[in-house]
């Protein structure tokens, strides 16, 4: 039985990071969640995500300026995707400008997030 | 190809204590082959000089330990090197994984081959303009910050020609005893590491940190109340979006007097 999917989310929103992990979670996937930068860095010690779910709006930095220091200096290989309610056009520029491999939309429901994620996880 | 890019400041400034010099070092990742307990390992150093390496590696080698390196070079030959473990990221409580490497009886070849590579790598990033001095003090008492900060300092320094220093304090205290003991250019403080009294620490580097004209950024938190008070040169109200910093403080050297 192949190992499940390892997702990791960084979010300041407890509830978000409730809800999305019982719906990843559902899906059958390994949810590793972090409040804030020191969490997410303690993850990436444990654990290598497949797939890095990362909010824009954090409370000290915007998530899109942290995807060069997560390829460089933490040497993560996966998915990083930026998780935001903003608008597609301005996520899209987000993701352009930062290198992040995409972007989720927050406000679109659990089934198209579950959809969106599994996407991201089938891509080479 | 190597690949340049930041390494945490894991010398005694990130502990807010008196600035050491050492042989001058470069930011670069180089493959590092060496045995430990029988078995080959393969990691990367993030910063190497005539003296010694950083490490990155998850492993947990002992101070005192010796290792034989094998540092795979830009040009692709190995460099066998011998080395010691000077002091390790746990010792220091840093968040970035790996050990400080003295090189123990270097050739003189060797050591020249390596203080080449590190003038070469100097001046590979402007080749044709007389690089900038800057020195940044850094006050963040978050390390993940400090090490985000840092980085993206180090990468956009090389596209302004500077030649950065970046200094690091955990508090006021720390700030003070790096200003006292050293020039800075410029200084970059998160106000919430010194809350309620953030504005007492920016008089006191004015008044008694024989800086009284220090171009300081602060870096302040949306939810405490802006305060708009002389003492600092530009509030930044979290979260900070990295670009208009750096154009920020791009703006303040270029604006500084020769």
């Amino acid at each position: 039985m192949p190992d499940a999917k390892r997702i990791l989310i960084l979010d300041d929103s407890a509830n978000l990071l409730a809800l999305t992990t019982s719906a990843l979670k559902g899906s059958g996937y390994e949810v590793d969640t972090a409040g804030t930068l020191e969490e997410m860095s303690a993850h990436l010690k444990k654990h290598k995500p497949d797939l890095f779910l990362i909010d824009v709006v954090l409370p000290d930095l915007y998530g899109y300026d942290l995807i060069g220091y997560l390829r460089d200096v933490e040497k993560v290989n996966a998915k990083l995707i930026l998780f935001s309610s903003m608008n597609e056009e301005r996520l899209r520029q987000y993701v352009s400008a930062s290198g992040a491999d995409g972007f989720i939309q927050k406000d679109q429901g659990l089934e198209a997030f579950l959809e969106e994620v599994t996407r991201f996880l089938s891509q080479g | 190809m190597a690949t340049l890019y930041f390494v945490p400041d894991q010398s005694d400034n990130a502990r807010g204590k008196k600035f050491v010099q050492r042989a001058p070092r470069c930011d670069l990742i180089l493959k590092v082959a060496f045995e430990h307990l029988g078995q080959l390992q393969d990691d990367y150093l993030t910063n190497i000089g005539s003296g010694g390496i950083f490490l990155r590696t998850p492993l947990p080698l002992p101070v005192g330990q010796s290792l034989q390196l094998t540092i795979s070079l830009p040009t692709g030959e190995p460099l066998d090197v011998e080395g010691e473990v000077a002091w390790t990221s746990s010792e220091r409580k840093t968040e970035v994984q790996g050990v400080g490497i003295a090189f123990r009886n270097l050739d003189a070849g060797t050591k020249a081959r390596l203080e080449l590579l590190v003038k070469a790598r100097e001046t590979a990033a402007v080749p044709s303009k007389q690089k900038v001095p800057v020195h940044l003090l850094l006050q963040e008492n978050n390390q993940i910050l400090r090490e985000i900060f840092s980085y993206e300092l180090y990468k956009f320094s090389r596209t302004q020609g500077w030649e950065l220093e970046l200094s690091h304090a955990e508090n006021g205290d720390g700030t003070m005893k790096l200003l006292k003991a050293r020039r800075a250019n410029l200084a970059i403080i998160d106000l919430d590491s010194v809350p309620g009294t953030f504005l007492e620490l920016v008089g006191q580097v004015r008044n008694q940190s024989g800086h009284s004209a220090l171009p300081i950024v602060g870096l302040l938190g949306h939810e405490t109340p802006m305060r708009t008070d002389g003492p600092l040169t530009m509030l930044v109200k979290k979260p900070v979006a990295m670009k208009p910093l750096l154009a920020t403080l791009a703006a303040l050297v270029a604006a500084r007097p020769s």
